[in-house]
């Protein structure tokens, strides 16, 4: 699901998703096998231009050790939630590949919500984004979270609040 | 005077020949004056003199018409090769070739146009 | 990110074109095009994509500055590079790029527009599937049916195009969409529906508006407001809108540049004028007048705002030297092509040299323009401040009178004066009282054809008995009510609009019986936007005289120009004498051999030039007076300063202005040739010529004016003594009435 969601935050980024290949995603939302077929068609469909999904891993920084707090609910769909086992419990890096997933999960949902034609909620969402990405200090994730943002106030025509987050998204890249 | 004809020359015919040529156009009917005339414009520029005519020398097709025809043979007598006749319109008359049916058709298509550019209006006066 | 990582780059692009959106137009184009044009680092899908994207945005830009034929360059490369895109996002692509054409072909200020072909990349677009390319089809159905009149199914497909667009997230082009839909609804004269959607429009540009959206929306108003007749009100809207486009338009410190942007936009001006003359009565008549002078001249307007800027000072040597070298070789070219034979000439010799000038013309283009780019004083040019025509009439000097001519609809340019349907000018003047006045001259098709083969027999050689303009058009260039106002002996001030440019409206025939030029002392302006830029005229008091009998360049000898400047010589010195400076510059001479080089010409007071003149009309920039074996062109005058020089052209056709320069024709009402930058250099007055000068007469009418500035007419008041003086020897309107006495009145001191 994550591969998927990885694949398909580009697409809902450029707004070219074919409606016939988005009602197939729709469909296919609690079926394993059927999204795995998705998956394996949208690869060969983006052929080249397809992003390697981010590995995690290089992003995770030990520094102190400290843990993590939990600030936004987990979504339902993430395996702690469905097992009951606590944030507080997970040792650091957990904690952080765990918060890391929902940043995409959010993404998406932003991605999402502007496709919809909620402009404002996708606007929210990405805001939101960019706390995420600063509880883990993240600057790739503070960077696309700006460029979301970017694509929000490119569609109000905002030009002025386009240049600012792509500043920012530059800033954040520059300064990782 | 009243109205005014241009001769084109293709390249310059001397200075002697001109004075003949404006020697024997004076004889015409109507003349009021000649003189050679030249451009401050850049580039291959023509030679030419204008012939002026007294009011209505050239006001009917038939009388238009003669003078013209005397000029062409004026010209060609002095075996100036290549010069044009223009016409305060602008049309031009070739002196080698237009025949006197030319010359007429020509001429009466600038009265028409005078009629309608100029019909009592103080040009020349 | 590197800088040339995919990812970077769309950042970049994603910022020009946010510059674009703002109005920066020529930056955005620049960045673009560098971005297109740098060294890819890799050259895979990704890049391509990249690349893709510029293509596309680069032709948004292009359309939007009426590039027509580039754009569809860019968006040819742009459908060459979707094979190489992702499967997924090829469709899609295609469809974007069928529309961008399609806004292309549609369009009809593009001289390329193609319904046909547009219709059949809408009918794509629609096949795509796309429901935000199917928005895009309905928006531009809209646009077609609005240009049709068809105004009920302009508003409906704006409509659906705003709501689906609304529903897919896009508000900013869903407002535009309701904005158009409330034009479309003011043409039904459905005014309260068109302010309703222009409300909606309103709540988005509001807060994020782009320049052109503010303007746009803002002139809407001011048409549903004077709809209600609240004409006050409307009359503001008007005045902001106005401003804010004037701003647009300045941004393009490069003639071109800003001549092609201008193409679409005179018609918000023509809008504007229908605002401002609904109030009626002296105000809506002064409203309507200064609209209409602000529609036209708009560089030579911000030359002039831009003050003090002398274009070569302190420039970069090499950028300097390189405008100087292509104009050695304009020069060597032309010199070149007058040695030529006329057969060789109208052969493959003379081809091929005309077209190594023409490489040559566009190279000294460039280099000029790429001086003009690169001062920053140039580049931070200055708006002109709003026009009040009310309040430059108080401000003119006493024994003027004003007189401004207005094509309707068209909103200007050449273009203007109906085409094939007949045409409405509006004649604004000022009355013996100084009250401002105006009436409508309805036009044939017959009379708007007898207008243009006037203008047509009025360039180049004009015979010594031809009729200048048909006496028919008498009545509809100054029309009875004019004439039985402005006094006899006035001074009239004169600007010109479409048509109408360039014609000797001196010799217009007034009641079958006199010429214009018996009545009153006629002197023209570009536009009256230029009085309240006129700087502070002290013009030295030397007078030069400067002129060739013999050029390098093959042209025929002038006898009559040595004489002409001994009799100017013998004028001015007269006492009270002013200094002369006299110069006959030999074949093989220049004017900077002769010590008058044109960076000294802002020593004198009065100039006066005689030689042979050309003009080129694809090149106006090129115009150039041939002194020996160099040429002073039309573009070495942006580099020096006159102050208040009067400058006397004896030469032909140096007071025409081009109606298109290298391959582009030209739209907007500028005046582009010689009078251009030599009020930019600050001269008082220019007398010009605008067809080939007999050069006799050329001379007796020299001296004649000579001898009147001399004893100090206004050299308005000079031009008519020196008409009525050769008239009464040479009674031909040809070679009398070919003089035009350009520039700005001088008033009391302390004024001008």
């Amino acid at each position: 699901m994550d591969d998927l969601k990885g694949l398909l935050a580009p697409l809902m980024q450029s707004g070219k998703i074919p409606p016939a290949f988005l009602r197939k995603i729709e469909d296919a939302q609690r079926d394993p096998a059927r999204l795995s077929a998705i998956l394996t068609e949208l690869t060969a469909l983006l052929g080249p231009a397809a992003e390697a999904p981010l590995n995690i891993e290089d992003y995770y920084r030990e520094e102190d050790g400290r843990k993590f707090e939990l600030r936004w609910p987990l979504a339902p769909a993430n395996p702690l939630a469905a097992r009951g086992i606590p944030f507080d419990a997970l040792d650091r890096k957990t904690q952080f590949f765990t918060l890391f997933a929902e940043w995409s999960g959010r993404e998406a949902e932003g991605l999402m919500a502007m496709n919809d034609g909620d402009v404002a909620g996708a606007q929210a969402v990405f805001l939101e984004c960019v706390e995420r990405a600063d509880q883990i200090d993240v600057a790739e994730l503070r960077a696309r979270s700006y460029e979301n943002l970017a694509r929000v106030a490119e569609r109000r025509s905002d030009q002025k609040a386009v240049l600012s987050w792509l500043d920012k998204a530059k800033a954040a890249r520059a300064a990782a | 005077m009243s109205e005014v004809v241009t001769i084109l020359f293709p390249s310059d015919p001397g200075s002697e020949r001109l004075r003949e040529l404006q020697g024997d156009l004076r004889v015409l009917e109507g003349f009021a004056g000649a003189g050679t005339e030249q451009t401050r414009s850049a580039g291959i520029a023509e030679l030419a003199m204008w012939v002026g005519f007294a009011a209505d020398a050239l006001g009917l097709v038939s009388a238009a018409t003669e003078t013209l025809g005397k000029i062409a043979e004026k010209v060609r007598g002095r075996g100036i090769r290549g010069a044009v006749i223009e016409l305060p319109s602008g049309v031009r008359i070739s002196i080698d070739s237009a025949s006197p049916d030319d010359i007429q058709k020509l001429v009466s298509a600038w009265q028409v146009e005078k009629a309608q550019w100029s019909p009592r209006g103080p040009g020349g006066e | 990110m590197a800088p040339d990582d995919p990812a970077s780059i769309d950042h970049a692009r994603k910022r020009a074109m946010a510059r674009f959106e703002e109005g920066e137009i020529p930056e955005a184009l620049a960045e673009l095009t560098r971005l297109i044009d740098a060294p890819a680092a890799d050259r895979g899908a990704r890049s391509r994509q990249a690349l893709y994207y510029l293509r596309l945005d680069r032709a948004t830009v292009l359309r939007r500055a009426n590039r027509w034929d580039e754009a569809m360059a860019d968006l040819d490369e742009a459908e060459r590079l979707i094979d190489g895109l992702a499967p997924l996002f090829q469709d899609m692509c295609r469809g974007s790029v069928a529309h961008a054409r399609a806004l292309i072909l549609g369009d009809p200020a593009n001289p390329g527009a193609d319904p046909t072909r547009c219709l059949g990349e809408l009918a794509r677009i629609r096949r795509s599937g796309f429901a935000v390319l199917e928005c895009a089809a309905d928006d531009l159905e809209s646009r077609l049916a609005h240009r049709a009149g068809d105004w009920t199914t302009a508003a409906a497909l704006a409509r659906r195009a705003a709501a689906s667009l609304d529903d897919q997230g896009w508000p900013a082009a869903a407002a535009t969409c309701r904005r158009r839909e409330a034009e479309a609804l003011l043409g039904r004269g459905d005014v309260d529906g068109a302010e309703a959607a222009l409300d909606a429009a309103r709540r988005h540009f509001d807060r994020f508006g782009t320049p052109l959206d503010l303007a746009h929306a803002e002139l809407v108003r001011a048409r549903i407001l004077s709809a209600r007749h609240a004409h006050d009100e409307a009359w503001h809207c008007t005045l902001d809108a106005l401003a804010r486009f004037d701003h647009l338009i300045h941004r393009f410190s490069v003639l071109s540049e800003q001549q092609a942007f201008l193409r679409d936009k005179l018609e918000r001006y023509a809008e504007a004028f229908a605002v401002a003359l609904a109030a009626g009565g002296d105000t809506g008549c002064l409203r309507a007048w200064s609209v209409a002078e602000r529609s036209k001249s708009f560089y030579l307007c911000q030359l002039l705002a831009s003050g003090s800027v002398a274009l070569f000072e302190g420039v970069d040597p090499a950028r300097l030297r390189a405008f100087e070298e292509a104009g050695d070789t304009l020069d060597r070219l032309d010199a070149q092509l007058g040695r030529l034979s006329r057969d060789d000439r109208e052969g493959e010799p003379g081809q091929q040299l005309i077209a190594r000038l023409h490489d040559a013309s566009r190279e000294k283009a460039r280099a000029l323009e790429s001086l003009m780019r690169a001062d920053p004083r140039w580049a931070r040019v200055n708006v002109p401040g709003e026009l009040d025509v009310g309040r430059e009439l108080a401000r003119m000097p006493g024994g003027w009178s004003l007189m401004s001519y207005y094509w309707e609809g068209t909103g200007g340019g050449a273009e203007s004066g109906g085409g094939r349907e007949p045409g409405r000018l509006h004649v604004f003047w000022t009355d013996g009282s100084s009250r401002p006045c105006h009436t409508v001259t309805e036009w044939a098709p017959q009379d708007l054809e007898l207008l243009r083969a006037s203008r047509t027999r009025l360039t180049g050689r004009v015979p010594r008995g031809a009729t200048l303009v048909p006496e028919a058009l008498g009545a509809l260039i100054l029309p009875p009510e004019v004439c039985g106002s402005i006094p006899e002996g006035s001074r009239l001030l004169v600007s010109p609009h479409g048509l109408l440019q360039m014609l000797p409206i001196h010799a217009v025939v007034i009641d079958s019986q006199d010429f214009a030029a018996g009545r009153w002392a006629i002197q023209y302006l570009p536009t009256l936007a230029l009085l309240p830029l006129a700087r502070q005229s002290n013009a030295p008091d030397p007078v030069l005289l400067i002129g060739c009998e013999q050029d390098g360049f093959g042209d025929r000898p002038l006898p009559d120009v040595p004489g002409e400047l001994r009799a100017l010589e013998e004028v001015w010195s007269e006492p009270p004498a002013r200094p002369v400076t006299r110069h006959l510059v030999p074949r093989d001479g220049t004017p900077d051999a002769a010590g008058a080089e044109v960076g000294r010409w802002g020593g004198f007071g009065v100039l006066h030039v005689a030689c042979h003149g050309d003009l080129p009309a694809d090149r106006p920039f090129d115009a150039s007076l041939r002194l020996g074996s160099s040429s002073v062109r039309s573009s070495d005058f942006f580099g020096i300063r006159l102050d208040g020089a009067i400058v006397t052209l004896s030469a032909c056709s140096l007071g025409r202005h081009a109606e298109g320069a290298r391959d582009r024709a030209v739209m907007a009402d500028e005046w582009i040739g010689l009078c251009l930058p030599l009020l930019y250099a600050g001269a008082r007055c220019v007398v010009a010529s605008t067809w080939e000068a007999f050069s006799e007469p050329a001379a007796r009418f020299m001296r004649a004016l000579h001898a009147a500035l001399k004893r100090g007419d206004d050299p308005a008041d000079a031009v008519r003594w020196a008409q009525d003086r050769t008239a009464s020897e040479i009674p031909f309107p040809a070679a009398w009435a070919n003089w035009y006495p350009v520039g700005v009145p001088a008033g009391p001191p302390g004024r001008r």
